[in-house]
């Protein structure tokens, strides 16, 4: 496996109960591409260009471009994925931090030479 | 002789199958998700390696009898070999014969040199392609009538080099190609969730923790994780990778996207240079051809081969004349059947080519070849070849030919078994 990934946080499950949310940050040295899914919806967000990509994933309130609600109900485990591509960006920085209790659950560097490379990084989440 | 050479390549390859390693996977992952990761790498590599339609184990073109009129791009990873019998051919003006063919690549000898196992997927991806890139094949022709005009046989060396175009990725002009990617990454992404979620769940049953929440968690645990890995029977391992098998489909499309428009972007088409040279044993003429193959795929399961090249015919006999022939061959070849289980592979191909072969001190050949070709195994084909030739210089006729062969890619025999 080409992709090397170096991990500073790297919990594989999340328990998020009403009013938590999860704060995704995905930082590419180049132009991300990638896309962020679950395993109902394929994708929830495609992610293309450069910068810094936010976006949260949330249990409750009302969902928009860049928040998005938990579909499962309690008790039911959804993996939710974020996928990346090595083809324009060389390293990837994931950030996922638990709120509002500001809790780090995955802070993950990704690195790549090859650029048909490509990487899944899943988080188990369960609406508790 | 043939059987004792194909005995012997025999009994490097049982050598090696001891020493396949599947993946690497369970070696290089400290966590179930860069294991899961891996697994979905190595599964979809595998196909991609087992249906390459441009890597050649039947003989060289230029043998007495060879079932195919173009050469491919590329040899074999490591090692292949193919026999063809006077009793596996029909009877027509050109002289049947035994054929027995060996093709090794450079990077067989550069594993033999650093003592490396060629299997070992690190040392496999270990900056190791470039020794892929050349190889040489050999074939030796045993008459089966001995008053044959080819009545001693011939010996046929070829070597080929894959020659590759590079393009820089980065260029602004390339990048809206990149674009394209991202229509497929929504469903590659979600597929992922799924397998990652079911091997979760097979892997649990080993898990004390009934917690499933704190289970997940514990595999991403280094220590945990191997604690898992290491009780993993190879039964556990092959549901497992049946388990990503049922959802490979979106994975390979997103690999040969990827790879399609990296290869678009570089413009790097699969284009070769070729030396080959057939020295007859008795009187007849002695050719040395060099060339160019072009190998691209058309669309799905289609693959088109060109052959360019100048053969020099050399007469051995008083009385013959020397010929300068520009030869030029078509080939498309379409992969008609493939298995849905693992490891994936080409159950039938069918191929058909053109040649043209125009030159000096006599009349233009064509030939036409149509070959059906089943593969009862990975790396094991069973081509059956009909050639239409225009004219045989040596009857002043045309002439049709049934040939069948067999052939061996044994870094695609390995890897299957390592499955």
């Amino acid at each position: 496996m080409s992709v090397q990934p170096t991990v500073h946080v790297g919990h594989g499950y999340v328990a998020l109960a009403t009013g938590d949310f999860l704060e995704y940050s995905l930082s590419p040295a180049g132009i991300a591409q990638g896309a962020f899914a679950c395993e109902h919806r394929k994708p929830i967000v495609p992610i293309n260009g450069p910068g810094n990509h936010v976006w949260i994933l949330t249990t409750t309130g009302a969902p928009s471009q860049k928040v998005f609600l938990i579909d499962q109900g309690p008790g039911l485990f959804d993996a939710y994925v974020v996928t990346m591509l090595f083809a324009q960006a060389q390293t990837y920085k994931l950030r996922i931090v638990k709120q509002p209790v500001n809790v780090p659950v995955q802070d993950i560097d990704f690195l790549s030479n090859t650029s048909s490379d490509f990487y899944h990084q899943p988080l188990m989440v369960e609406k508790i | 002789m043939p059987k004792k050479h194909f005995i012997i390549l025999l009994l490097i390859v049982l050598l090696f199958h001891k020493v396949t390693f599947a993946d690497n996977c369970r070696q290089t992952s400290a966590s179930l998700s860069q294991y899961v990761n891996c697994k979905v790498l190595a599964i979809a590599t595998l196909e991609i390696q087992e249906t390459d339609p441009s890597r050649q184990s039947e003989a060289n073109s230029a043998a007495a009898n060879s079932t195919t009129l173009a050469d491919r791009s590329t040899g074999p990873d490591f090692i292949s070999t193919s026999l063809a019998f006077p009793g596996l051919a029909s009877k027509s003006s050109v002289p049947n014969s035994t054929d027995y063919s060996i093709g090794v690549s450079l990077y067989a000898f550069y594993s033999l040199l650093r003592t490396k196992n060629p299997f070992d997927p690190d040392f496999y991806n270990e900056n190791t392609s470039r020794w892929r890139r050349f190889s040489v094949n050999f074939v030796d022709s045993y008459p089966a009538d001995k008053t044959s005009t080819i009545s001693s046989g011939s010996r046929t060396y070829g070597a080929t080099f894959l020659l590759h175009g590079s393009r820089d990725v980065g260029d602004p002009s390339n990048k809206g190609k990149f674009v394209k990617l991202s229509q497929q990454m929504g469903a590659v992404s979600g597929d992922f969730a799924s397998i990652y979620h079911e091997i979760l769940s097979y892997l649990s049953k080993y898990s004390p923790e009934k917690d499933f929440g704190k289970f997940i968690d514990a595999m991403e645990n280094p220590d945990s994780f191997r604690a898992i890995v290491n009780r993993l029977s190879t039964q556990d391992e092959k549901q497992i990778e049946r388990i990503i098998g049922n959802s490979i489909t979106s994975q390979i499309i997103l690999m040969n996207m990827i790879s399609r428009v990296v290869a678009n972007v570089k413009q790097a088409p699969q284009f070769s240079a070729l030396f080959t040279s057939r020295i007859s044993k008795g009187s007849s003429p002695n050719l040395y051809r060099f060339g160019f193959v072009y190998d691209s795929g058309l669309i799905a399961h289609l693959n088109s081969t060109t052959n360019l090249s100048y053969d020099f015919l050399n007469a051995q006999q008083t009385g013959s004349r020397d010929r300068h022939i520009f030869r030029l061959v078509q080939q498309f070849q379409y992969a008609a059947l493939s298995t849905n289980n693992l490891p994936k592979r080409t159950i039938i191909t069918l191929t058909g080519s053109g040649e043209g072969d125009w030159g000096s001190n006599g009349a233009p050949v064509y030939r036409a070849n149509a070959k059906l070709t089943p593969s009862p195994m990975a790396g094991v084909d069973l081509p059956l070849s009909f050639t239409y030739t225009s004219l045989i210089p040596s009857t002043r006729k045309s002439d049709v030919k049934f040939q069948a062969a067999l052939a061996f890619d044994f870094s695609k025999i390995a890897h299957a078994l390592a499955h």
